[in-house]
């Protein structure tokens, strides 16, 4: 079964599957590597989308929009982007003449987000690209209940960052900087001094700076599951690989991977690769690790405790208008769960003062209680 | 003469504790979060009972507060939405604030709730506003990538209220863009488990050619505060400040410190030069990276990027505050950070001048002398006019 894949290349366009190429440009894309000429055939044949994928503030927009507008008139009839503003705009402008290919791969991982853009743009949309961050069960329930076709990244660096500012040539000085700029881009790579991670991508650009994962994505293997589920097109970005790998992929292995060809692939892919969060996202399960355990909050109580000196005395903020008394049994639970009832046999203020009970809003001192500590809550028991 | 125009003062509340600091050091609105749907995930946050009385607190004291529910959701998410949004709606507060387009059309479609939308949404021009007003959102927390100027044409062109940033740390990347921690840490920095990679240091390989080692992804603390009338003079509705997660001191200073200047925005149409430097001179007691402009003004730029990774989120200033005024003789204190005997401390009221003693004597809660008091501990200190519970006391520098 053959697939509909979208690439960054057209080096081998006729002898492939790919069916749809990604013009990027330096002024309107994120990630700008290359020129390509445009093939006035291709374009006739509907073969180019352009990708506008930037977040474009206020004062950048009109300018951005000329630019994006030159496409237009060249007669792109795709276009690539993210941005909601940019989304409005084209929908007012141009909703009979172009589509857009909408990217909600960070920030729509449900049905609902996705849902909305179907019913407010309708046909305007040609297609969603879905985030690989949505595993394969809830990916397969969000397509069942979408009537426009979706996009999925299949192959590639995964991003991980983007920001308008310029991180990289303020490291290094301005003659090695200009060493570089044969390109419209600076690279580095980065490693982590603090974390077991290296090999991370960093490029420099009209954009501003993107970093990319040291491992790839890659679910070439899932393909036919993937494109029974409903996902139509496949999008894979081989830049930055060596012309021959590039070749041999688009030749061999965009038809799908059984195990063993799976197992060549990786043996030529240059990067080891990953599926990322598709799989399992399990990234909240370790949400409840991150809260600091005395801060969970026992309820019912009356009071709490503020302050304790092992031997001497507790103090204690007595938070209710259920007061304390000489005489009455109370229970005190630790932030650690230990738990001891006791009787009020003396009671002060916090003046020194003996009293006879507590009053709402003020402190007060007991004699300590082994294992109960500061913020251990105090329930009266009747 | 047109009237200055003054904008809301929004604290954070990371607690209890800390929404009722930012209440009486004079912020106008606070936002906080409650146990699930925030970006804060590690935070204290509220449960139900202290959202309750939080906003019971706030709304006796004229102060307006705004629940997060700016995470990005996964559809696993909704299950338990509805009775969350419904409580908020029962307990009357005053907005919500959403990133996530389907869940913004959620709230409004199955509750009465204001919808304030966040920053992680990344708005950055007048016609993506545009469309969240169409929607029915009504302010937007602009990017932090937005100027002034920029966020002025916004308000005209969206006719929606403007929340921006004035103070506090920035994230580098766009927000609700980066996703470092979810593949780096398995914590997904959009459902609050952010781990804060870009603030690590990293050695940076440029082709072989040169090696760095550098902080470059860190940026500089934002300090919005010179440029308080260009916020009045754009009608910025809300400022903003950052810090659900940082210190009762942070909170109950950068409150003051900003009440302060709108106060005499609005009193005297501007701020004395002299003034500024003594407001300016109270935020730089608390521990924060360099401050920066970020993107106020102009794009930021390589400024704007804090090449260090020395900064001390531990804040050694505050001594602690005072828990209970007792008798109008003396105020019983909770100590934060280790004090000795006799140290300089100053004392911050609510809105009056602090008070500055020369030589504290230490005393424990029952008068005991004491030579040093560690975190945890309870101290007397004198008591005077207009000192009030939850003043904060702290070193004097």
């Amino acid at each position: 079964m053959s697939h509909h894949f979208i690439s960054y290349f057209s080096d081998n366009f006729d002898q492939t599957n790919i069916e749809e190429i990604i013009l990027t440009d330096t002024n309107l894309s994120l990630n700008h590597q290359n020129d390509i000429v445009l093939d006035p055939s291709l374009i006739k044949k509907n073969i180019y989308s352009i990708e506008a994928d930037r977040l474009i503030e206020t004062n950048q927009f009109e300018n951005y929009y000329t630019i994006l507008k030159e496409y237009i008139d060249q007669g792109v009839k795709l276009i690539r982007i993210k941005d909601l503003g940019l989304l409005d705009r084209l929908f007012q402008d141009y909703s009979d003449e172009v589509k857009v290919i909408l990217n909600l791969e960070t920030a729509h991982h449900n049905f609902h987000s996705i849902n909305f853009y179907e019913k407010k743009y309708g046909d305007f949309i040609d297609r969603f690209i879905i985030s690989t961050e949505i595993t394969f069960d809830n990916l397969k329930e969000i397509i069942q209940k979408l009537k426009t076709k979706v996009e999925l990244y299949v192959l590639g660096p995964i991003l991980l960052f983007y920001t308008p500012r310029k991180l990289l040539s303020n490291q290094i000085n301005e003659e090695f900087q200009q060493s570089l700029e044969d390109r419209p881009y600076l690279k580095a790579s980065g490693t982590s001094m603090e974390s077991p991670h290296s090999g991370f991508s960093l490029y420099e650009n009209q954009a501003g700076t993107l970093m990319y994962a040291p491992n790839h994505f890659c679910l070439l293997d899932m393909l036919e599951k993937l494109k029974s589920i409903g996902v139509d097109f496949f999008r894979i970005d081989l830049r930055g690989l060596p012309i021959e790998t590039r070749n041999k992929i688009e030749s061999n292995y965009l038809k799908g991977l059984d195990e063993e060809s799976y197992q060549d692939f990786k043996n030529l892919y240059p990067h080891r690769i990953l599926k990322g969060l598709f799989v399992v996202n399990k990234s909240k399960v370790l949400f409840k690790k991150l809260k600091n355990k005395t801060l969970e909050n026992i309820q019912d109580h009356v009071a709490t405790v503020v302050e304790v000196v092992k031997d001497s005395h507790l103090v204690f903020k007595q938070e209710t208008d259920r007061v304390l008394k000489i005489g009455d049994e109370i229970q005190l639970l630790s932030p650690d769960k230990r738990e001891k009832i006791v009787k009020i046999n003396q009671l002060k203020s916090i003046s020194g003062v003996e009293v006879d009970q507590t009053r709402q809003g003020e402190h007060f001192i007991i004699k300590s209680i082994p294992a109960i500590s500061v913020k251990s809550k105090i329930r009266k028991i009747n | 003469m047109k009237q200055t125009f003054i904008p809301e003062l929004l604290s954070p509340a990371g607690g209890l504790d800390k929404l009722k600091m930012a209440v009486d050091y004079g912020a106008d609105a606070v936002y906080l979060g409650g146990q699930e749907y925030g970006l804060r995930a590690a935070a204290e946050n509220f449960t139900s009972e202290q959202l309750i009385e939080g906003v019971r607190y706030a709304h006796q004291n004229q102060s307006k507060v705004y629940v997060t529910l700016n995470s990005f959701f996964h559809d696993e998410d909704f299950s338990d939405l509805l009775s969350f949004l419904k409580f908020l709606e029962e307990i009357k507060v005053d907005a919500v604030i959403v990133s996530d387009i389907g869940v913004i059309n959620y709230i409004l479609e199955k509750t009465s709730l204001c919808v304030h939308l966040s920053t992680q949404a990344s708005c950055v021009n007048e016609y993506a506003a545009k469309a969240y007003a169409d929607m029915g959102v009504s302010r937007l927390v602009l990017g932090r990538e937005v100027s002034l100027n920029e966020a002025g044409k916004i308000k005209k062109y969206s006719g929606l209220e403007i929340e921006l940033f004035i103070h506090g740390s920035m994230c580098m990347a766009y927000s609700g863009q980066c996703v470092i921690s979810n593949f780096t840490a398995g914590r997904d920095s959009n459902r609050g488990g952010c781990a804060h990679s870009c603030r690590f240091e990293y050695e940076l390989d440029f082709e072989g050619q040169k090696k760095v080692e550098s902080t470059f992804m860190s940026s500089k603390d934002l300090n919005g505060l010179e440029l308080l009338n260009h916020y009045s003079l754009n009608e910025i509705d809300s400022i903003k400040v950052e810090g659900r997660m940082k210190s009762v001191h942070y909170v109950s200073t950068v409150s003051k410190v900003y009440r302060k200047a709108l106060d005499l925005l609005d009193n005297q149409g501007q701020i004395e030069r002299q003034q500024f430097q003594n407001l300016q001179s109270e935020l730089l007691k608390l521990s924060h990276r360099d401050y920066t402009l970020a993107s106020l003004i102009d794009p930021a730029g390589s400024e704007s990027i804090y090449d260090e990774r020395n900064y001390d989120p531990n804040d050694m200033g505050i001594v602690g505050e005072i828990l209970e005024v007792v008798n109008q003789e003396f105020c019983l204190v909770k100590v934060r950070t280790p004090i000795k005997n006799l140290e300089k401390i100053e004392i911050m009221p609510f809105e009056k001048n602090n008070i500055v003693l020369d030589q504290l004597e230490l005393l424990d809660v029952i008068g005991g002398k004491m030579e040093r008091a560690n975190p945890g501990r309870l101290i007397r200190i004198p008591y005077f006019d207009g000192l009030e519970e939850r003043n904060i006391i702290r070193r004097f520098n």
